[in-house]
């Protein structure tokens, strides 16, 4: 069995900064265009964080 | 949005094509349509309703075609209900048509077909272009959401149910917040990102996690998503029970506005009921003061009456006992021994055969046998018996009698009042019953507010140890590199959801403030009392009168009037906030001005209030469409009339014809 290690990485909070306002920019389309199911939404705004952050780390 | 126009062709008794031309005029901004009752006022709201949405409020929502139009059609024959609306929304004009065709498919039925709908819009250059039909619902929802349309197209109706405080009107009026002034996108966004385990982002992140190899983590993502699971059962039975709560409350808060709006008659009631509870005691009383009387009339009455018949017996026997006494109280006995002992009780000596002996043999042969003096006196000491056990039956059956009448009309005279009681109460529920169940509804309240409290601390302790347990799993997740990748994914999304919270929190308490006083601005203007309206955190609405002070929950009462200004001013407030433009650092919030179309405004205000409401309401929204009667007209047309463009008026012609003339 494996045994486990921590390792604490800092949020950077510019980074919050983009995510947070990308998400709100899908948010508001959808609420207008309701083009998305709240499913489809989620795993948009999964896509957008897991992009986001792997452009910094 | 403005609206510019509004054209009918046969939608219910607006035959053949008829048009209104709205003002958009800056300036002059009201338009005003008069009408009496039942010439249609209210199908115009529902043409904007029908021609959007492709709803209509109508009893008879599935035939809108004109009557007359309808029944002029031949076999096969076929007419179309048409309704256009020409608006302004970012700019650019759009031109929405709903069209529904009617045919004749018998002599008795004419059936309708599917409506469809189209949108043109102008292009800078002047040209129109159509909308495609699978994105005129995006359209529209742009333009104006069906959720948002029902605050600015108001029938009389939801003015005054806006006012009143019940759950359905608290609901709407946080929901228009939230809608309106653009917080549901920040809903919308916490929602996704933390709602729930299953469907969530920061759910769907952990869930990621790369186990394999790991025993341990294995074992302990297992444990994680059973006790996600078991929190959301627990969600669900709270907010089960919340519902419950919240519909008692709602039903417990009727029941004793009930009871409150007919005090009197509960308190006649109450009496009603406490006089026949005494009227059963009386009643049981009464019964046994009668069998008693009975009993005692059965077993003493013949003593009674017999008394003077008793009396001269005695007497008589007495007499006659003392007649044959030769010598009083000397019996026959005594006598006997003086002439057997021979000697005389004086002491002297009797001889046989003396004078003395033979008086003595004559006082003997002169006294009753022994066996009547017995029986006399058993009689004589009976009678006397007899006579004292009658003794009291007077007094005591007239005491019985005097009790017996007097609850016998006190009966009556309880009955009396049951009778007036019952006279003065048009009421014709229980009242005492009502009380009764709110006090049973409190009980169940209670209970479930303890199964409430329990729940919720079941769910805070799972809720820890879900922490814990998550924090144990990524202490050994972190030995995958990827693991640490997905952990940091998590953090961010996890910080994004904390952020949204406190910008929601902090909007949503600002705007309901900015709400409030924007409410009380625009109330003060329209009512002319002093009175100020708090709105609590569950958009619940205070009416408060200057003298109690504000954390005093206490509620004015409101009069219909007063509801429809409230609900004015409510109005109102929302349409200014809206107008409103509130950026924060990060994000900004855009709003679009929208008219306000209202069918009966002032139905239930009296004339200074439609005064004054007309002179606010124009400087609100950015149009201002009325559709009121005569009546109202006369109040408002001294202040309006500055702000009015344009008006027509709606003439009856009859049940199945009105005719829009401008004026």
């Amino acid at each position: 069995m494996m045994g486990g290690v921590m390792i604490i990485m800092n949020i950077n909070h510019e980074v919050v900064k983009v995510i947070l306002k990308k998400i709100y920019e899908l948010e508001s389309e959808n609420l207008k265009t309701k083009k998305y199911t709240d499913e489809q939404m989620v795993d948009k705004i999964q896509k957008l964080i897991i992009e986001e952050v792997k452009k910094c780390y | 949005m403005l609206l510019k126009s509004l054209e009918m062709i046969n939608f219910r008794q607006y035959k053949g094509k008829q048009k209104i031309i709205f003002s958009t005029n800056k300036e002059k901004n009201v338009t005003v349509i008069l009408g009496k009752n039942t010439s249609g006022k209210t199908t115009l709201i529902q043409a904007f309703n029908w021609a959007l949405y492709g709803n209509a409020n109508f009893d008879t929502k599935d035939f809108l075609l004109n009557l007359e139009i309808a029944n002029q059609l031949k076999v096969n024959e076929e007419a179309n209900v048409q309704v256009s609306i020409e608006l302004i929304h970012n700019d650019i004009e759009y031109l929405i048509v709903r069209k529904q065709p009617y045919r004749r498919i018998s002599n008795h039925i004419v059936k309708p077909n599917k409506s469809e709908i189209t949108i043109q819009y102008k292009l800078p250059n002047g040209q129109t272009e159509f909308i495609k039909q699978h994105d005129i619902d995006d359209t529209i929802n742009k333009i104006l959401p069906e959720e948002l349309s029902r605050y600015f197209f108001f029938d009389g109706e939801r003015i005054g149910n806006l006012g009143k405080n019940d759950k359905q009107a608290r609901q709407d009026l946080a929901k228009a917040v939230k809608t309106i002034l653009g917080l549901t996108v920040l809903d919308n966004a916490i929602s996704h990102l933390s709602g729930g385990y299953k469907n969530s982002v920061i759910g769907k992140l952990k869930r990621r996690i790369d186990a394999q190899g790991n025993e341990k983590l294995m074992e302990l993502q297992k444990e994680i998503e059973d006790k996600y699971n078991q929190l959301e059962e627990y969600d669900k039975n709270i907010s089960s029970i919340e519902d419950a709560i919240k519909g008692i409350e709602e039903i417990v808060k009727q029941k004793k506005d009930i009871i409150l709006n007919n005090k009197e008659t509960f308190e006649l009631q109450k009496e009603i009921n406490e006089l026949e509870l005494e009227i059963n005691n009386l009643k049981e009383e009464k019964d046994k003061v009668v069998k008693n009387f009975n009993n005692d009339f059965c077993e003493k009455a013949p003593l009674f009456f017999m008394q003077s018949l008793m009396d001269s017996s005695i007497d008589a026997l007495k007499s006659f006992s003392q007649m044959n006494d030769v010598v009083p109280y000397f019996s026959s006995q005594a006598i006997e021994y003086v002439i057997d002992t021979g000697k005389c009780i004086c002491g002297r000596e009797i001889a046989i055969g003396s004078e003395e002996y033979k008086y003595l043999v004559y006082l003997k042969s002169s006294c009753l046998p022994l066996q009547i003096e017995n029986e006399l006196k058993i009689f004589i000491n009976n009678a006397n018996n007899y006579k004292q056990r009658a003794k009291d039956f007077y007094n005591v059956m007239t005491e019985r009698y005097e009790k017996f009448r007097e609850y016998k009309y006190k009966i009556y005279d309880f009955m009396d009042r049951i009778n007036n009681n019952k006279n003065k109460i048009n009421f014709n529920q229980n009242l005492a019953a009502i009380q009764q169940e709110i006090e049973n509804y409190e009980t169940k309240l209670k209970h479930l507010g303890d199964e409430l409290r329990k729940v919720q601390l079941d769910r805070e302790i799972l809720s820890r140890d879900i922490q814990s347990k998550e924090q144990e799993a990524n202490y050994y997740a972190q030995a995958n590199k990827n693991n640490l990748f997905i952990d940091l994914c998590i953090k961010y999304a996890e910080e994004v959801n904390i952020t949204f919270q406190k910008y929601y929190k902090q909007r949503e308490t600002e705007i309901r403030s900015k709400l409030q006083t924007k409410v009380n601005d625009i109330f003060s203007q329209m009512y002319h009392g002093k009175r100020k309206i708090l709105i609590d955190e569950s958009y619940k609405f205070f009416l408060k009168s200057p003298l109690v002070e504000d954390n005093l929950n206490v509620d004015a009462d409101p009069s219909k009037g007063l509801e429809t200004v409230m609900s004015f001013a409510f109005v109102s407030g929302i349409v200014d906030l809206a107008k409103e433009k509130i950026t924060n650092e990060h994000i900004e919030f855009n709003t679009e001005p929208y008219p306000l179309v209202m069918d009966a405004p002032f139905s239930n205000a009296d004339e200074e209030h439609v005064t004054r409401i007309s002179k606010i309401l124009p400087e609100i929204a950015e149009q201002v469409i009325m559709f009121i009667m005569h009546k109202d007209w006369k109040h408002a047309e001294s202040v309006l009339s500055f702000k009015l463009d344009k008006m027509y008026e709606l003439n009856k012609i009859s049940e199945t014809y009105t005719e829009i003339k401008e004026c």
